[in-house]
């Protein structure tokens, strides 16, 4: 109602009577604030039992995530646990002066992104691809039995997965090397997890096995989710296979693909470090290291609290701005957003 | 759907009974009443009244807070004890105590810079008045030396045990190892110099470029955090009879020097550096981790290597014997570059401070706590924690404590029977007396002695042993080189750390590409841009701050002993 | 024109099939691997070699874990949790999820953006755990469900699901007189059974491998989980081999079982549990529109 004219407001007094006025008569109405405010609680009284279904749970989620952040004012202080918060002294942005001058900073900082974003990419094609491929499986048994098995590695420590991965790629008579060889691309073993340059990608698909199956469970239940009468439509049309994926199912799996993208996204610069210290080894330092390591190393183990909450700080930003980035792309093409 | 809700209520009301009652499940702890004031502990075994409650961290979660000699600990010292056990990520956890007072009531067990944390923040008490009254034990064990527990306040902190041996530890060995197999077809050769080690290499690597069908690697190292300590570091104190402190090391000017500077730094790594040349060299020297290393050990194709004792002992060896291939095991010498020079590396502090105990400021009664600690340094006490109780874990033969074979064959079987057995809260922490340590009655304070290590030896390495004249690998060290106190003991310098982990990134990131160079040139090219580095990263601030540390200690400990 | 579409028809099913084939060999291999390490010697283990058989078979492993008197408690401890946590959450999550995507809710865009700021910010380990303290749930069994009672992520899937559901349906609803709780429980909640069978399943895995709040927050043994109770066993092992406290110069102390031993038996304990779960939950994964498709 409120759309169709421009200049008129319609408001409701006590009575329930419509009364239009003017963008002028509004302006000069004493009651108008009040009558604001009745369609507000009304509004509230419409909707109590959304807000009883919302609003004490998000509570418990904002008590237990933003309360705590009293503790960032540690970032502008040299915090020492024995003196708590009120006795450590002051440094303003010194600690964040130190972060951003400090050039090893910027190395982890772009092995973090690289890495995440190469994860990133080759997870969402890996588990969207895979549930497509999944989906057009007719045995019902053999579809549960592949998905069930995937997912497994999930489950399975880095530390195994690593051991596994080293293994693999041992220059000492390692799977991957002997069938190389035997195929005679070269000559000689070839030490993988040496050269530096080639981490990333070392990394990204150890990763991408561990976590494909996993992933893929979301998509494979938003597409049981698809209503049927669309193929049956499609196949009336005489659609092939392929056209029915990329025409029907794809398209039910954009929202949700959509969403989890951009809350991904958000995760880019925080990583964790385990398995990259895992594959990783001093030969590969410059290109293994991620910026968790280097707040562990950095603040954590030497006892420096404040470096490390300094580190958190930006990781939050820069986490927020990517969401807020990736989310107004994601509304400017079409697709689901999360805020 | 209503078959939904139902199920639902039913989750929901089981959630609230369980809330309510799931905090309140009575544990399995040794938690008794706790009567304050009345206790009569000491060193007396009377018969108690009501025994002290005493609530202490302990860093074993296997352990049974009811075995045996816990039970007889408590009846002796008229203590009963509550132990919270911490794992884990430990330091996280201690972080954690101290930012919310959460510690365990009366004692904690820290290392010494955790001490120091602790203390600033008022969170343990100083104990020097405590022992003055209540700590007589204490006090006669340590006799000249206890000025040692003091800092440069007048204060004690914590304790522990000293380091005062007759004999030095049986159970010491040195870093290289060296096959067996090679050393029989070499005659059993004396292996004094680290050329040595490289010619008999050479020599044999020629005539056996291969074992079981592999390629021989003749020299091989990991390192266990990708610190290249174990590989790297470690081998440079040793091989150049260096006192091993850390990442520094002191001259005899009592100046602290950084390793990764050092004259003798740039010799070890050019002998490495010597054996890529000449592909004798693992390929995955800094590439290898525990579990690829001790395979590759297991397989027999390492010739030799820098490895810690608390690596080979209860990792590499136990494996190898199990498969019986006692071919593949190795003899321990410690090799030095320069043989004429004195070696000072085999060093012995004269305290063990290391996992040390305090006493924290929430001790309702902390003229009890000293007491209980103060037993511990009676021989009695420490028997009882070493030994165990005479008829059911040792037993005294011709006047000397003999484990019983019966307990003996029960450990081999099961290792894990110490933790309901034996094993107390004070096990591996600085409170039990070294290996060799003799008690009043002449007997050994712990059964590891050299009989017992020996007895551990499998018959193959008894030969090896024989053939050099030595009975134990122990033999081979040259002389203890005693010293009062370690820089690692006294605690770290809070405003170099950060530097001192740049150092160590440093060297990580470049020790590879040094070693690793193909030629001299390139070795000597590579060593200059490090160490050029090194010191753009601030490595003489470090050496600076650590002097100072350690100067002061020393004039503050000048009046000790010698 | 029929036959090309089956020739072609029959080519991709191959393919996809044999892919799919391969990469769930792929997969299975750690499993297979973990399974046999934890059945050989862990000594033997320690050569190296071990891919898919044991080569000296034992149940040692096994034993040592299972001879842990506290195992079966913290393993019941670890079931009820899983089971009170898990329905309470997805409870919680649903109700949350339908309420954000009602359009005409006016909280709706600030409640969205609290949820999802709050995934990327962190206070950090000691004032977590000081509030934690403060509001009396340290050594309770309440820490466990409390603090995470909805998760960011779940909510964000679940509302994204019930957006896209057709508005007719809540509108028909409606107009029958039907209250929000009506309409969610009745009408939304039947065939959104896919998502919440998804949501069900990370929730219930997120209780049941939890430990770290166990580590943090709660040191009472009658309060730890199976999760915990391992890592511990693990941890201890490793220490002591690794030149830990235990160890050193002083003493080689032999373990039972080496912590690689110990690693890939764990693994089997808990992950074995999950492995039977999921195809319970699978059958959800297949029912779901049908249902809806009739009422439309």
């Amino acid at each position: 109602m409120n759309r169709r004219r421009k200049s008129i407001r319609t408001i409701t007094n006590e009575e329930g009577i419509h009364i239009e006025q003017t963008a002028k008569a509004i302006k000069t109405d004493a009651g108008l604030k009040n009558n604001l405010r009745k369609k507000k609680w009304k509004t509230f009284a419409q909707q109590y039992q959304l807000i009883l279904m919302s609003v004490p749970f998000v509570g418990i989620l904002a008590l237990f995530s933003y309360l705590p952040l009293w503790g960032w004012i540690m970032a502008f202080q040299k915090y020492s646990i024995g003196r708590g918060i009120f006795g450590s002294e002051f440094v303003g942005f010194d600690q964040f002066v130190k972060l951003f001058n400090d050039d090893w900073f910027y190395t982890v900082l772009r092995n973090t992104l690289a890495m995440s974003l190469m994860h990133l990419i080759t997870s969402f094609a890996g588990a969207i691809g895979l549930a497509l491929l999944l989906n057009e499986v007719r045995s019902r048994l053999f579809k549960r039995t592949i998905q069930t098995i995937t997912y497994i590695p999930h489950f399975v420590s880095w530390v195994v997965i690593a051991s596994i991965v080293t293994l693999v790629l041992s220059p000492d008579f390692g799977p991957l090397n002997e069938l190389l060889i035997w195929l005679g691309i070269v000559d000689e073993p070839v030490f993988f997890l040496s050269k530096e340059k080639w981490f990333w990608v070392i990394h990204t698909m150890a990763g991408f096995w561990k976590e494909l199956g996993w992933s893929t469970i979301i998509y494979l239940a938003v597409l049981a989710g698809v209503d049927p009468a669309l193929y049956e439509a499609a196949d009336v049309d005489g659609a092939g296979r392929f056209r029915k994926m990329i025409h029907i199912s794809l398209p039910g799996l954009m929202p949700t693909a959509s969403i989890l993208l951009i809350l991904n996204t958000g995760y880019l610069i925080a990583t964790g470090y385990e398995s990259q210290m895992l594959l990783g080894n001093n030969l590969v330092m410059e290109y293994s290291q991620v910026l968790d390591l280097y707040a562990l190393n950095y603040s954590m183990q030497i006892g420096d609290y404040s470096y490390g909450v300094a580190i958190s700080m930006f990781k939050s930003v820069v986490s927020i701005v990517l969401v807020l980035l990736v989310n107004s792309w994601a509304k400017r093409v079409g697709q689901s957003t999360v805020l | 759907m209503n078959k939904m809700f139902r199920l639902l209520v039913i989750v929901l009301v089981v959630a609230v009974v369980a809330g309510c009652s799931g905090g309140n499940n009575g544990g399995n702890g040794t938690a008794p009443t706790n009567k304050p004031g009345e206790t009569n502990g000491g060193t007396q075994s009377a018969a108690p009244q009501e025994p002290v409650v005493v609530q202490m961290a302990s860093l074993y979660p296997n352990l049974d807070a009811n075995n045996p000699v816990m039970t007889e600990l408590s009846k002796k010292s008229g203590f009963k004890f509550d132990l919270v056990t911490v794992t884990g990520d430990r330091n996280q956890k201690f972080d954690l105590w101290l930012a919310s007072g959460d510690y365990p009531a009366d004692t904690v067990i820290l290392k010494p810079d955790y001490i120091k944390k602790y203390s600033d923040a008022g969170a343990i008490i100083p104990l020097e008045d405590l022992i003055e009254e209540h700590g007589p034990n204490i006090k006669k064990h340590f006799g000249e030396y206890f000025d040692l527990l003091k800092d440069e306040n007048g204060h004690i902190w914590s304790l522990y045990v000293s380091n005062i041996t007759d004999e030095p530890t049986p159970t010491m060995q040195s870093e290289f190892a060296v096959s067996y197999k090679m050393l029989e077809e070499a005659g059993y050769p004396e292996l004094k110099t680290m050329d040595d080690l490289f010619n008999l290499l050479k020599d044999y690597y020629e005539k056996h470029p291969q074992t079981n069908g592999q390629p021989t690697i003749p020299f091989s190292g990991f390192s266990y955090n990708d610190n290249t300590y174990e590989n790297a570091t470690g081998p440079i104190f040793t091989t150049s009879g260096l006192e091993n402190h850390g990442d520094l090391t002191i001259d005899e000017n009592d100046n602290v020097r950084h390793i990764f500077t050092s004259e003798e730094a740039k010799t070890y790594l050019a002998f490495l550096n010597k054996l890529h040349i000449a592909g004798m060299l693992d390929k995955e020297f800094f590439t290898l981790k525990n579990d690829t290393m001790t395979q590759r050990l297991a397989e027999g194709r390492v010739l030799a290597g820098a490895f810690p004792s608390w690596y080979m002992q209860p990792e590499v060896e136990p494996v190898i014997r199990a498969a019986g291939n006692f071919d593949d095991l190795y003899a321990y010498f410690p090799l030095v570059f320069d043989a004429t020079k004195p070696n000072k590396n085999f060093t012995a502090a004269a305290t063990r401070s290391n996992w040390n105990w305090a006493i924290t400021s929430k001790s309702k009664h902390p003229e009890e706590v000293i007491k209980l600690l103060d037993y511990m340094f009676t021989d009695e006490a420490q028997i009882l924690i070493n030994w165990g109780i005479e008829g059911s874990h040792y037993e005294v033969v011709d006047g000397k404590r003999v484990i019983k074979e019966e307990y003996k064959q029960g450990v081999a079987a099961n290792p894990d029977l110490i933790w309901s057995e034996i094993v107390t809260p004070f096990y591996g922490t600085s409170m039990y007396f070294a290996h060799g340590t003799k008690l009043a009655d002449g007997d050994y304070a712990t059964p590891t002695t050299r009989d017992s290590v020996r007895e551990k030896y499998d018959e193959r390495t008894k030969e090896v042993l024989a053939e050099y004249g030595k009975e134990v690998w122990a033999d081979f060290i040259p002389e203890v080189n005693f010293i009062l106190h370690g820089l690692g003991q006294l605690g770290d310098v809070e405003e170099v750390r950060a530097e001192a982990e740049r150092l160590k990134q440093i060297w990580n990131r470049d020790t590879a590409k040094i070693v690793f160079s193909a030629s001299e040139e390139e070795f000597e090219k590579q060593w200059n841009e490090t160490m050029r580095a090194l010191e753009k990263a601030g490595i003489a601030k470090v050496e600076e701050a650590y002097t100072k540390l350690w100067k002061e200690a020393t004039a503050r400990y000048s009046h000790i002993g010698k | 024109m029929r036959s090309r579409t089956k020739v072609g028809d029959g080519l991709f099913n191959v393919f996809n099939n044999t892919l799919l084939l391969l990469l769930g060999i792929a997969t299975l291999y750690p499993f297979l691997n973990l399974l046999a390490v934890s059945l050989n010697q862990s000594l033997d283990t320690m050569r190296g070699g071990i891919y898919l058989w044991p080569r000296e078979f034992t149940l040692d492993n096994y034993r040592l874990i299972f001879s842990n008197d506290r195992l079966f408690d913290s393993a019941a401890l670890s079931v009820l949790r899983t089971l009170i946590g898990t329905g309470l959450s997805v409870i919680c999550t649903i109700m949350v999820a339908y309420a954000l995507s009602r359009r005409e809710y006016m909280l709706r865009k600030s409640l969205n953006a609290i949820i999802v700021v709050s995934m990327y910010v962190n206070g950090g380990i000691i004032p977590i755990y000081l509030m934690i303290k403060n509001l009396g749930l340290t050594n309770t069994f309440a820490v466990y469900i409390i603090p995470g009672l909805i998760g960011a992520f779940n909510v964000m899937i679940m509302r994204s699901y019930f957006d896209q559901l057709p508005d007719g349906l809540v509108e028909s609803a409606k107009l029958d007189g039907a209250n929000e709780w009506q309409t969610l429980f009745r009408v939304v909640m039947p065939i959104s059974l896919p998502v919440i069978a998804t949501i069900t399943l990370f929730i219930s895995v997120g209780h049941w491998n939890s430990w770290t709040d166990n580590f943090l927050y709660n040191s009472k043994e009658s309060l730890t989980l199976l999760q915990y109770q391992l890592m511990q066993i693990l941890m201890q092992t490793t220490e002591q081999v690794s030149g830990g406290i235990g160890s050193g110069t002083d003493d080689a102390i032999l373990n039972f079982t080496t912590p690689q031993s110990i690693r890939a038996t764990m693994s089997m304990v808990v992950t074995l549990p999950i492995l039977f779960v999921y195809p319970f939950l699978q059958k959800y994964f297949i029912k779901g529109m049908t249902l809806g498709a009739m009422k439309e």
